[in-house]
């Protein structure tokens, strides 16, 4: 049984493809490099259709009794439909984090490693954008903490714009913010202090 | 909304005090993204032909330059473009598409916002970043016939421009 439903699987699309316009509208989920997969839920009137497996698709057809039709899409078809669109996508995101000496500007000699790493990786990116973020530990009240996420990245921001500068990252390219106690590096109860949750996260985009 | 109320054409007008005032009382009262030409993105890919309107005015796009709030990406044959936000969303158009910039708010301290897009025709690709991941389905995907509630991550979408 499951090896017929394959077989077939052509014939159906093709009489698909017939009896709608060949650039039908359609809505793919694509799995990520990491294995894992998202999902998008299609909303035509008030059908609704959850795409949460790889290549799961749906065809919206306002005008169609089956207004989501499902649709099974694999890579080589997904790259003949999409193939400019996906080669168009801007390199993700990089980030590394940086962790300094007692509470100073100075970095640890790990993370002077990981910057210049990290420097050097902006010569492949023709845009290139820095987003430096501050992040404090659980000890001390929230509102504190954002404040001092967003002066720390502030202060990491100026110390290190002559050495971006010279890597032609502009001052108008870096921004700095804060996310106070949101995101631990290390799961802590709150109000303790963990030196590795005070840390900058320096994104290359 | 209170972009439009205090649209940037009235810049020129700051040098009033009054002005002055209302935009200062509206910077406070608002978050700057949703400023109409606040700048949301940067262009990071392109090839062929690819222009952005803007309040009825046409610029060319180019690689390093910026994406605003409501601003409308068009691509020509033989075209593609691609986009990095603030909030780390990637998107990228194909050939032959329109895509318009509808709504971005993002709050860079709890990364909670919005994040709307409408496909009018042609093909999209798109990996979510730091909105969806702090709120699923808080980006919205419109094309004439569906709207996706966006959960997560990659995905592609195609607009055939019509109704069916």
């Amino acid at each position: 049984m499951n090896r017929s439903i394959p077989r077939l699987a052509p014939l159906i699309g093709a009489v698909l493809v017939s009896a709608c316009a060949s650039n039908r509208n359609l809505v793919a989920v694509l799995p990520e490099p990491n294995g894992h997969v998202g999902a998008v839920v299609v909303h035509v009137g008030e059908s609704q259709a959850l795409l949460n497996k790889a290549y799961a698709a749906a065809t919206p057809n306002a005008r169609s009794a089956h207004p989501l039709r499902a649709d099974a899409l694999n890579d080589p078809k997904i790259n003949r439909i999409f193939g400019e669109a996906l080669a168009a996508l801007p390199e993700p995101p990089t980030s590394q984090y940086l962790f300094f000496q007692n509470d100073s500007l100075d970095l640890t000699p790990e993370s002077e490693v990981t910057l210049r790493t990290a420097l050097e990786a902006l010569k492949s990116r023709k845009a290139v954008e820095i987003v430096l973020t501050g992040h404090t530990d659980t000890a001390g009240a929230d509102d504190y903490n954002d404040t001092l996420s967003q002066q720390r990245a502030e202060s990491i921001k100026a110390a290190l714009l002559p050495v971006l500068l010279k890597y032609g990252v502009s001052a108008d390219a870096v921004t700095a913010l804060g996310r106070g106690e949101r995101e631990l590096l290390v799961a802590t109860p709150n109000n303790t202090a963990e030196p590795r949750n005070r840390r900058v996260e320096f994104t290359v985009k | 909304m209170h972009g439009r109320v205090f649209p940037i054409a009235d810049r020129g007008r700051s040098s009033n005090w009054f002005w002055r005032l209302c935009l200062g009382a509206c910077a406070m009262a608002v978050p700057l993204s949703t400023l109409a030409d606040e700048r949301i993105g940067q262009i990071k890919t392109e090839t062929g032909a690819v222009t952005i309107v803007q309040a009825g005015k046409t610029r060319p796009a180019a690689v390093g330059g910026p994406v605003f709030r409501t601003d409308t990406i068009i691509t020509a044959a033989h075209s593609s473009v691609g986009v990095t936000f603030a909030d780390n969303s990637l998107m990228a158009l194909g050939p032959f598409s329109r895509l318009s910039l509808d709504q971005f708010r993002f709050n860079t301290t709890t990364h909670e916002g919005a994040f709307d897009v409408s496909l009018k025709k042609g093909t999209l690709a798109i990996k979510s970043g730091q909105i969806v991941k702090q709120t699923p389905e808080a980006m919205r995907v419109r094309t004439p016939v569906a709207v996706l509630g966006v959960r997560g991550t990659e995905f592609v979408v195609r607009a055939n421009g019509s109704e069916s």
